[in-house]
């Protein structure tokens, strides 16, 4: 396992910037006089932050909606153990597809791969799974269309 | 499409993409974009208001800093699913939650610190009214996350 190792100041960045950063000229100006540090300061540690992993990605997350991808779809597959990794790479490459997951089946849900499919309708999303699966040469999936989203937030791991 | 349309389309880019790590962002994006800093800020928030951008910030990693996440997959009776889904949203553990067009029609993510506080939320969720079913998917290996839109 991951041992995390970050100081006090770490922590505390890095839980200020999991929020929504302050919409002005000096986003961590607030941030740098509590911690009673320069801002300069504050941005090194957040290169570092990211430099050693502790941040996926850094800017803005932009909505679904934007580029009109309304049909969004959990494809779930069946694929031989031996077969994973090649794969998972070809659904990696795939633009459509936004996650992808290996998962344990269980006996009463034969499914070990899980992809995040979206695109503006939901023929359109059919067709690109279509297409996967004969890339994949893959026939075992199921599509699981969203219905309604009950819960969307951003995660924050506090530390 | 508008100049302003195309504009508001390349600050979204640029915003996602290309948000610099430094002392004043936006000053520095606005030079790349050949406008005032105050004007972009004011842009920003107009995108922000209408939904488009959701939040500037961090995304962490969630296994570098330790935490624990499954993928539930739950069998809920259809008159129970306003109750089941008030329940599972009080959670903060909780990120995404959707119901799908499937016998397993609800389908969220739960994460924490420990694998025990997870078996420990599944235990009673399990043992709640109209739920007839629930899967507990752990991922075994990250292929792909969280990818940028790309439009």
């Amino acid at each position: 396992m991951a041992k995390i190792m970050l100081s006090a100041k770490e922590k505390q960045i890095l839980n200020f910037i999991q929020g929504d950063l302050p919409l002005k000229s000096s986003p961590y100006s607030s941030l740098a006089k509590k911690l009673n540090i320069e801002e300069k300061k504050v941005v090194e540690i957040i290169a570092l932050l990211k430099e050693r992993g502790y941040i996926r990605r850094f800017g803005a997350l932009l909505s679904h909606d934007l580029v009109g991808l309304r049909a969004n779809c959990m494809c779930v597959w069946n694929i031989p153990e031996e077969r994973i990794e090649e794969v998972g790479k070809i659904c990696s490459k795939e633009k459509a597809i936004s996650h992808c997951y290996l998962r344990a089946s269980k006996p009463d849900w034969p499914y070990n791969f899980y992809t995040m499919v979206h695109a503006k309708t939901k023929s359109e999303c059919k067709k690109i799974i279509t297409e996967i699966s004969k890339k994949c040469e893959v026939d075992g999936f199921k599509m699981l269309f969203t219905l309604k989203k009950f819960k969307k937030t951003s995660p924050t791991y506090r530390v | 499409m508008s100049q302003k349309q195309k504009l508001s389309l390349k600050i979204l880019k640029i915003l996602q993409s290309e948000f610099p790590i430094t002392k004043n962002p936006y000053q520095m994006l606005s030079d790349k974009l050949d406008m005032d800093e105050e004007e972009l800020i004011a842009e920003i928030k107009r995108l922000k208001k209408q939904g488009y951008v959701r939040r500037i910030g961090a995304a962490a990693s969630a296994s570098r800093l330790g935490y624990k996440s499954t993928l539930i997959g739950a069998k809920i009776t259809e008159g129970s699913i306003r109750a089941n889904i008030a329940f599972i949203n009080s959670y903060d553990n909780v990120t995404h939650n959707y119901l799908r067009d499937a016998q397993y029609n609800v389908w969220f993510t739960f994460s924490a610190k420990t694998k025990k506080e997870i078996g420990q939320f599944i235990k009673i969720f399990k043992k709640r009214r109209g739920i007839v079913n629930v899967l507990s998917l752990p991922s075994k290996k990250t292929f792909k996350i969280n990818a940028e839109f790309r439009f």
